[in-house]
């Protein structure tokens, strides 16, 4: 017990610090938000000033840290300037479709990994395996940014899957299987290319584990005792081999949701 | 010689195995034959190295994919088991013979409960009711004495103690009632005291179900408490063999005599 | 055999490749600046040898482009005129080493025709040009990146795991906090508050940098593992009986048994890096017009239009692949090795 609240004191303390350090990068940028409106001839510079002391930016790092930091404690997690509204309810319309993303993901890219990883574990050598792993490198020295492309390519030339936003429009007229298709069909791409993308890391890791604990000990002792392969690969290696995949569930959760992170960049440059 | 053939359980003749390393061969068991009577206990003596614990592996058909068997036969009541197929194979091991692994604390997996591994040994062997099966296991634990079976059962090895493993491990091996089981140092990795606890169940168990015994062990101490004939085992090849307390009391070969010179003093007060 | 063949294959691959983009200006018939603002899109040139009089020629030749009518970016070649492929001509100016000019090409045609092997984007330069040039910025980006972060990355794992207690703590929990810092965004910061036309070589030290000084935590985890392993093996506390100063002991005992882990980092680092850098450029972030990197020969592909229409656009990014088989097939091969001992 002591060593999961050791674990979530550790994870508090690295939250702050990533806070911290992500405010000071971005109070290195040069100007803030009200840099661009000086050169708006309506606007005197008192005003700007008087704009400036109102939102809190004339004061310094620290004081304005603390002032998020508050606001955060009230789950408001900050003011955008932009939109003129605390910045929670727009995180988490935002943080709602990268789940919509990333969820499916991850979920694919382990159910097709799994079996995957598995099978060419328990064939090692053989030509099955050796075909899944040659497959596994090449997806792995494909870069994703060229599968997005491509992907992008393909369906601009068929025409069947729309390329850019998440619905379409008059979306909220559909009905809700109409809306279910609509977003499958809008999260088509990215889910496939983020899944492929992390794909071939999993499998290797798959893998890898499940050769480990193939040559373990207690699985020797498992097949002495006469239980048959499958049961073995399955109900004795599998559950030992994921044990240490656990960890490195969660490590990929987080890539996929970095990855998603150029998702709106995609959308801004696709649009013109 | 037909007529002993018959009688014994397990007949091995001329069993030759050798590994492949680097390309060269080595020959590590060469040309051994013996052969097991049901309800008999036999000590196969030895330093590591020998080849013990190969042919424990070579009659259970588990040899690593660098080794091989290069003549030799293995007959378990009259029938060849060297060439069985995988799945006959499959059919022998845990449910004829079975195998008690030198360190419970590996051959246990994990992340399965304790009992949930004996149940996985009935379950291969047999189509019984998830009930049933249960029900067996908990027998089978309580038979190896372990005190508190309803806790054992449904713990991981890691919260269990040495000798309650090895009890799980050996309560594994005895649940389908094999004829022969092989007990590969079954006591070597334990405190002296557990290990005396652990013969003496073996010993016990060995008379209760009339099991035959292939008691594979470095240590003469052992064998002399258990085992009614002896193989001495060197370098492959059997040197000597016969009854327990001839072969301990008057050896012949140099080997056995050096080998028995080695062990500490306690043993030469015994029986 | 087969140990040393799997390491060899993959670094004779990658010898070649840096090997062709380090000779850039011999290889590649024109400038990476060079414009022809007359040809954007030109497709890949085709070399004859027959002509249209259905002559054989000795020496391949190409032709003229004619726009299609009422067609942008669509060529028909011009068959008056015979422009043969020449060999070790001269043409745009280059540096080697320092400020050696040089004007000697591998091969060219003669004006006005163009030879473009993997066609020319929308300003008209050569593809072929560019990428030779910009492979010098995306595989070398990632080499140096991997390479400041690997020495980073050793030097605080090897002080970490050497000296322990708190000098191991704060060294930890900060590769802890690297590791858990949104980057993508970072880089984005880092790159906002730099103006935005700065020189190519200034952007890609930059880049070098920031990618390189992110990258620290994992190699260094690795390292302090193995450091604090082997500092208790029984040699080194021998060594240490005997007087060994402390950089004795990690020079010639500690350090050299990190040298497969370091090997197989930087095989896993450096595609990752010149991923980084590719990302980047791609998302105008990085080495800026003109020179050329990888990632932003890439980005003309977020236009719908040269997505579409013009294939050869993608090579940058195909190109890619060759490399990033090498490196994994190499780390791969490492790895293996590293577990055999």
């Amino acid at each position: 017990m002591s060593f999961f609240l050791r674990r979530i004191v550790h994870g508090a303390f690295l939250l702050v610090g990533v806070s911290i350090l992500s405010f000071a990068m971005i109070e290195l940028a040069p100007g803030d938000f009200f840099a661009e409106m000086r050169l708006n001839p309506q606007l005197s510079a008192e005003t700007l000033a008087g704009l400036r002391q109102q939102y809190g930016l004339d004061q310094p790092l620290p004081v304005r840290y603390l002032h998020w930091a508050k606001s955060v404690a009230r789950g408001e997690f900050g003011f955008s300037f932009a939109y003129n509204t605390p910045v929670a309810p727009l995180l988490w319309s935002r943080a709602r479709n990268t789940l919509l993303l990333t969820a499916p993901a991850v979920l694919f890219a382990w159910l097709i990994a799994v079996p995957i990883g598995v099978g060419s574990a328990a064939r090692q050598g053989k030509w099955d395996d050796r075909i899944a792993s040659g497959g596994i490198t090449a997806l792995l020295a494909i870069p994703e940014l060229l599968l997005a492309l491509g992907f992008l390519l393909i369906s601009l030339r068929t025409g069947y899957l729309p390329t850019g936003g998440m619905i379409s429009v008059g979306f909220s007229e559909l009905s809700w299987w109409g809306k279910f298709k609509d977003v499958t069909a809008h999260l088509a791409i990215p889910v496939t290319v983020l899944t492929l993308g992390s794909l071939p890391i999993l499998v290797r890791h798959v893998r890898a584990t499940m050769l480990e604990v193939l040559q373990s000990p207690f699985i020797n002792a498992a097949r002495a005792h006469g239980i048959s392969p499958r049961r073995l690969l399955f109900r004795h290696a599998l559950p030992a081999a994921l044990n240490p995949l656990i960890w490195w569930k969660s490590s990929l959760v987080g890539r996929a949701w970095d990855r998603c992170c150029l998702r709106p960049f995609w959308g801004a440059t696709f649009t013109w | 010689m037909i007529q002993k053939e018959i009688e014994s359980l397990l007949a091995v003749q001329d069993l030759s195995v050798s590994f492949t390393s680097n390309g060269r061969q080595t020959r590590i068991v060469n040309s051994i034959s013996f052969s097991i009577t049901p309800g008999e206990v036999v000590g196969l003596l030895g330093e590591s190295g020998s080849g013990k614990t190969s042919i424990a592996l070579a009659i259970l058909g588990l040899l690593p994919s660098n080794a091989q068997i290069e003549s030799g036969s293995i007959r378990l009541r009259g029938r060849e088991l060297l060439g069985l197929g995988e799945r006959e194979l499959q059919k022998v091991r845990g449910k004829e013979i079975s195998l008690v692994f030198q360190e419970p604390g590996i051959a246990l997996n994990p992340v399965l409960h304790a009992g949930q591994q004996v149940v996985e040994v009935l379950r291969a062997h047999n189509s019984w009711s998830r009930k049933r099966c249960r029900e067996e296991a908990e027998s089978v634990l309580d038979q190896v004495r372990l005190s508190d079976v309803a806790r054992v059962y449904s713990a991981y090895p890691h919260e269990l103690s040495g000798g309650q493993r090895q009890r799980v491990a050996i309560a594994q091996a005895l649940v389908c009632k094999p004829g022969l089981v092989i007990a590969d140092e079954p006591t070597a990795s334990l405190d002296t005291t557990i290990q005396a606890d652990i013969l003496a169940l073996l010993k016990d168990l060995q008379q209760r179900l009339s099991l035959a015994f292939l008691l594979i062990s470095h240590n003469p101490a052992i064998l002399q408490k258990m085992a009614q004939r002896i193989l001495v085992l060197h370098a492959g090849r059997i040197v000597e063999q016969g009854n327990a307390s001839q072969v301990l009391r008057e050896p012949q070969h140099p080997y056995t005599r050096h080998l028995l010179a080695c062990v500490p003093q306690p043993l030469s007060e015994a029986h | 055999m087969i140990k040393t063949r799997t390491i060899s294959l993959p670094l004779l691959l990658l010898g070649f490749i840096h090997l062709m983009v380090l000779s850039a200006g011999f290889l590649a018939p024109y400038d990476y600046a060079s414009q022809n603002r007359a040809m954007p899109f030109a497709p890949p040139t085709t070399i004859h040898f027959i002509d249209s009089h259905g002559e054989w020629h000795f020496r391949p030749f190409v032709y003229g482009l004619l726009d299609q009518p009422g067609n942008f970016g669509f060529y028909n070649e011009d068959r008056k005129h015979v422009y043969p492929v020449r060999f070790f001509v001269n043409g745009d100016e280059y540096k080697v080493i320092g400020n050696v000019n040089l004007h000697l090409h591998l091969f060219g045609v003669t004006e006005p025709a163009r030879i473009f092997l993997i066609g020319a984007d929308g300003y008209g330069r050569d593809q072929f040009s560019r990428l030779l040039f910009g492979g010098q910025i995306s595989l070398f980006a990632g080499l140096l990146a991997a390479s400041l972060s690997l020495v980073v990355g050793l030097g605080f794992g090897a002080v970490a795991g050497f000296y322990g207690k708190w000098t191991d703590e704060t060294i930890m929990r900060l590769a802890e906090l690297f590791l858990a810092l949104p980057w993508l965004y970072l880089l984005f910061a880092v790159r906002a508050f730099l103006p935005l036309h700065i020189s190519p070589t200034a952007a890609f030290m930059l880049l070098v940098l920031v990618i390189g000084l992110v990258g620290w935590a994992r190699p260094a985890r690795l390292v302090r593992g193995i450091v604090l392993s082997a500092k208790e093996r029984n040699y080194v506390l021998a060594g240490r009986n005997f007087g060994a100063s402390d950089l004795y002991l990690l020079r010639c005992h500690i350090l050299p048994q990190t040298v497969g882990v370091v090997l197989t980092q930087a095989a896993l680092l450096i595609p990752q890096y010149i991923m980084a850098e590719v990302t980047l450029s791609f998302l105008g972030l990085g080495v800026g017009e003109p020179a050329p990197s990888w990632g932003n020969m890439l980005a003309s592909l977020q236009q719908y239009h040269v997505l579409i229409s013009y294939w050869w656009m993608f090579i940058p990014g195909v190109a890619l692949i060759p490399v990033f088989l090498s490196y994994f097939l190499l780390a791969n091969a490492l790895q293996k090795r590293l577990k055999l001992g």
